[in-house]
């Protein structure tokens, strides 16, 4: 091996490592000692040891946001991940028709982006002319003659006037999430599910299973990796939402905080009052979060089966 | 009563394929029969619709005669055992081998009943706490085949079970699974493309070609009697040998001969007076080295010589450059470029139309 085909794999590797190694390692070591810091402007701080970490946990605003962003990583987890399930499960049969363009459909709020999509999910949710308040109020209507339901439901104004993006936060960007991540989560059970070896599940047909045994005694078990490593990706993307609250909310966080989460509370803190040492602080009890949802899946990985 | 039975049966696919033409077949309880045939001739198709995991698209099959069309697979009584094995992954050996009992109902102190048993028959006792992951290749074709007889079916079908295994494993598996049918005495069908394993194993093969059964037999009758080209072409190893020439049957003399070279003069027994173009077959172990004064002797020449032990393929041409392959002793000590003759054995040749299908000439007493 000559010295110039030695130093080729280091070379396309070069233009990653450099980017990381200034923009994640090197603020991630300064990001220790600024944890402990009360920052005057860029340029002046003084130490103020754990006091930011100490400050976090008395701090109730804090804990909402601790608060908010687990119910939407629980709301995530827990309605995206068997939606997309169960959209691959029925994308995945041998006879559906129009497969390709359902699997597109899921996929193309991917391929518009983030920001157009909460932009588009702010204008559906908004109060009186929202599309959402609007399917509402016109389900509610054909309902309405309906004894016992009809007299329990509220006015049409009542319900044109849900504040989902003010104090209703948390459930719009629930939804909103899994508009835009259902499809794509899906890709990763599909790909799973096409894996599956056609004969086990064949085999269970013939032992007598039927399809929600088959379903619960021999798919999930076989795509258990794949479903692990999604739960994990899922979580640790909604631990870290962001963008869809700031797009979607107003002040980025609705009223009295109720869509408040912790990337929010971070960036307010650090980027709007300028307290970079709290931010980093509240950055790294993010970054301890993540810690456990990584662990956990390694722990759970290590039943992994063998196909 | 038949154990399973085959009427006018065809599978069509989208497209108008049809991987399955017209196929009738009768099985008789406590038979082996094997289909056998090259990859895409439609015997895992066939055994497929036994099993009720593809549709059938004309005819009726019948299991215990009672036509199972439109039976699910789980109300057919049968077991399956696939060529991957399809082991449960995340179960046990225990666990796999009792799902389907579970499933069933079955009382749990007749399941574990069961599981013993099967794992006595099989020696599986070690193994019963494993998942499939930690099993080789043949201890998990043996807890496939655990899996199978635990349901007690009343037909086994087999779908090339033993092609995962290494050579020498899938022969202990065949003496095995012989020896396993002999004490159960379970109606089974078998599929496999290796000729080989089919002759040993069934009582009786079933020939397949392009989704149409080519003969039904017992394997010396389909290895001595192959009713056309393709059947005496695929049974026996090497393969016949086929020379295209003219064929001329006067009194009982048979002629054979090729570009003006006599192949073969003989007396072939039930071979009717023709003149004709046709196809002579003849098994490299069917050709003996002669002297050059031997009548019928053919001029050869020796181009490559395999010893397989006691004995050698040798690759001969004769003297239109056809080639031949013969199986001779090993002391016989021919080598490479030697110049031999060679004769056919008159009762043991085969002679077949020179048509599409090649149907058999000489017909069997």
């Amino acid at each position: 091996m000559t010295k110039d085909t030695k130093a080729a794999p280091y070379l396309f590797l070069a233009p990653f490592l450099i980017l990381f190694l200034v923009f994640t390692l090197v603020p991630l070591f300064q990001s220790v000692p600024l944890a402990t810091q009360h920052t005057f402007g860029p340029d002046a701080s003084i130490d103020v040891g754990m006091e930011k970490f100490s400050r976090a946990f008395g701090d109730p605003r804090f804990w909402t946001a601790l608060r908010n962003t687990l119910v939407f990583t629980t709301g995530s987890v827990l309605i995206q991940l068997p939606v997309a399930l169960a959209l691959a499960l029925v994308l995945n049969r041998k006879h559906v028709l129009g497969r390709g363009i359902f699997r597109l459909l899921f996929f193309s709020p991917q391929l518009v982006g983030l920001v157009f999509v909460a932009v588009l999910a702010m204008v559906m949710f908004q109060k009186q002319k929202g599309l959402v308040n609007s399917i509402l109020a016109g389900g509610a209507d054909l309902i309405r003659g309906l004894p016992i339901i009809g007299g329990w439901l509220p006015s049409k104004s009542d319900i044109l006037g849900i504040p989902w993006l003010e104090t209703l936060a948390m459930p719009a960007l629930i939804i909103t999430a899994l508009w835009m991540y259902a499809g794509f989560n899906m890709i990763y059970f599909l790909a799973a599910l096409q894996n599956v070896p056609k004969e086990l599940e064949e085999a269970a047909m013939i032992d007598g299973a039927g399809p929600i045994r088959r379903f619960f005694a021999v798919t999930l078990p076989s795509i258990k990796p794949v479903a692990i490593f999604v739960v994990l990706l899922s979580v640790i993307g909604s631990i870290q939402v962001f963008e869809l609250a700031y797009i979607m909310l107003p002040e980025g966080m609705g009223l009295q905080d109720s869509g408040l989460t912790l990337v929010t509370y971070l960036f307010k803190n650090g980027f709007e009052i300028g307290d970079l040492g709290y931010a980093t602080a509240i950055g790294w009890l993010i970054a301890a979060l993540l810690s456990i949802a990584a662990i956990t899946q390694r722990v759970l990985n290590r039943s992994e089966v063998r196909l | 009563m038949t154990a399973v039975e085959l009427n006018n049966v065809w599978k069509i696919y989208a497209g108008d394929v049809a991987a399955v033409k017209d196929v009738n077949l009768s099985i008789q309880p406590g038979e082996f029969v094997v289909l056998v045939g090259p990859s895409g001739c439609g015997k895992s198709t066939t055994l497929r619709m036994i099993a009720g995991l593809e549709s059938i698209s004309k005819g009726e099959i019948s299991i215990g005669n009672r036509v199972v069309n439109d039976v699910a697979p789980k109300d057919r009584d049968i077991a399956m055992v696939f060529q991957n094995y399809a082991l449960y992954p995340h179960m046990t050996v225990e666990k796999n081998i009792a799902f389907s009992l579970k499933i069933s109902g079955m009382p749990k102190d007749d399941i574990n009943k069961r599981v013993q048993n099967v794992s006595e028959v099989l020696g599986l006792h070690e193994l019963l706490k494993r998942k499939p992951g930690a099993l080789s290749g043949g201890q998990r074709q043996r807890v496939a085949l655990g899996r199978a007889i635990a349901r007690d079916p009343k037909v086994f079908l087999f779908d090339e079970p033993l092609s995962n295994l290494d050579a020498k494993l899938r022969i202990a598996m065949r003496t095995e699974m012989k020896s396993l049918h002999q004490r159960l005495a379970t109606t089974t069908v078998y599929v496999t493309h290796d000729q080989e394993e089919a002759m040993t194993l069934g009582s009786r093969l079933v020939v397949m070609n392009a989704g149409q059964i080519q003969q039904v037999g017992t394997p010396i009758d389909i290895y001595n009697y192959p009713n056309n080209r393709f059947v005496a072409g695929f049974v026996g190893s090497p393969a016949m040998n086929f020379i295209e020439g003219k064929l001329r049957v006067k009194a009982g003399e048979t002629h054979f001969s090729r570009n003006g070279l006599d192949i073969f003069t003989g007396s072939v027994s039930y071979l009717p007076d023709t003149e004709s173009d046709a196809v002579i077959g003849v098994r490299p172990q069917s050709i003996m080295l002669v002297q050059k004064e031997t009548p019928g002797a053919i001029a050869a020449t020796v181009d490559q010589v395999e010893p397989l032990g006691d004995q050698m393929d040798i690759k001969v041409r004769i003297h239109d450059d056809t080639v031949i392959i013969a199986r001779v002793p090993l002391q016989s000590g021919v080598d490479t470029g030697l110049q031999i003759h060679i004769a056919f054995d008159a009762e043991k040749v085969h002679f077949f139309e020179n048509s599409k299908v090649g149907a058999r000439l000489n017909r069997r007493s």
